[in-house]
């Protein structure tokens, strides 16, 4: 049961972000929501990498060989949380560049495609 | 598409995907039991092998060091992208990158907001450089250290101005630094290629473990990440801090 509601929660957050993108009316708040089921991985793949009771894999304090957790998912969480800040930041920029353009914000008003 | 027809084809994909989850979350290891082998064998030998404490910072710079250089081009493209973006509304404006005219943000801060934001860089300053050079002691490194030390141009911003900021970060310089840090990540792999026959191959010297400088190529490649991710992300804010600029308008014909 705990297994089940550890992994339900960055299926919820996945979904969440993914209603949001669905529904949005403004091109800011889609790129947030967009952030947010990305987030989801990171949820999930510490989870998948978590150990009961361990440590975390710096073995500075503590000896070698204590019981700690995949480091490897940690070092994919790391980067991809600095990395996905600069992709947001790239979109963003596209939403002011859209505004300036077409002054509006509405994915409903920027159907048509114009050069 | 209709909003309504919109709305039933995300409940079906959703429904979909809900069924896909359930299956893939049943197949999973039980919560809190990581089953290894990889994360463990690299937990146990990592520390002996390239004498260092943080695994993660072992894996990131040198076991999978390869990837990493992989990620930091993603964050370097992507800059380069918003500068490419957001500078192609800015050339028809003479007035780059400090406009004589009147410019939002530039109104009198007062002393306590900038007095604060001295301290607020103070503090930010030291942080940043305590865990950006730290990667192979503690919980830190390259990533971590170059985002928290960008702060400071957010600061500068915030306490002192537009001006102040575009004064003291000019694109040009923080331009060269961003790809010297890109570029000696991958000069470094090449390097260690023609050197030792393998990419990345941690080939100087290892240090005793805890040291200042230690885990050979781990140290250098980290201070590359610092410099990269530190100067990427100013440039970042800077510009989106160009864009706060308005422009003065035309004075009124008589």
């Amino acid at each position: 049961m705990i297994s089940f509601i550890a992994f339900a929660v960055p299926a919820w957050i996945f979904v969440a972000g993914l209603y949001g993108m669905a529904t949005s009316r403004n091109l800011i708040h889609l790129i947030l929501c967009l952030s947010v089921a990305q987030s989801s991985t990171y949820v999930l793949i510490l989870e998948v990498g978590y150990r009961l009771g361990a440590t975390a894999p710096v073995f500075g304090d503590v000896l070698p060989g204590t019981r700690a957790v995949d480091p490897v998912v940690d070092a994919l969480t790391l980067t991809d949380i600095v990395v996905g800040a600069t992709v947001t930041a790239l979109l963003l920029a596209f939403a002011l560049r859209i505004y300036k353009k077409r002054q509006t914000l509405d994915p409903e008003a920027l159907r048509a495609m114009e050069g | 598409m209709s909003e309504r027809a919109r709305t039933a084809m995300i409940l079906v994909s959703g429904a979909a995907l809900l069924v896909l989850v359930l299956f893939a979350v049943a197949g999973l290891p039980p919560y809190g039991h990581y089953p290894g082998p990889y994360g463990d064998v690299l937990n146990t030998v990592a520390p002996h092998e390239r004498q260092i404490p943080n695994i993660v910072t072992a894996v990131n710079f040198d076991y999978r060091g390869a990837d990493t250089l992989g990620e930091e081009y993603i964050l370097f493209a992507a800059i380069a992208g918003i500068a490419l973006v957001l500078r192609e509304d800015r050339k028809r404006t003479k007035d780059e990158p400090l406009p004589p005219s009147r410019v939002l943000h530039t109104t009198g801060r007062t002393d306590a907001i900038r007095a604060f934001g001295a301290l607020a860089i103070a503090v930010t300053v030291a942080f940043g450089g305590y865990l950006g050079i730290h990667a192979a002691q503690t919980p830190g490194g390259g990533f971590q250290g170059g985002t928290v030390l960008s702060g400071v141009g957010v600061l500068v911003f915030f306490a002192l101005g537009y001006r102040a900021f575009a004064k003291l970060v000019r694109k040009e310089p923080f331009e060269a630094i961003e790809a010297v840090g890109a570029g000696a990540y991958a000069a470094i792999g090449l390097a260690t290629l023609v050197a030792t026959g393998a990419f990345l191959k941690n080939a100087l010297p290892l240090g005793g473990e805890g040291q200042l400088f230690s885990a050979g190529t781990i140290g250098v490649i980290n201070l590359c990440v610092l410099v990269e991710v530190f100067a990427g992300f100013t440039l970042l804010y800077l510009e989106f801090a160009h864009e706060t600029r308005v422009e003065e308008p035309e004075p009124e014909q008589r």
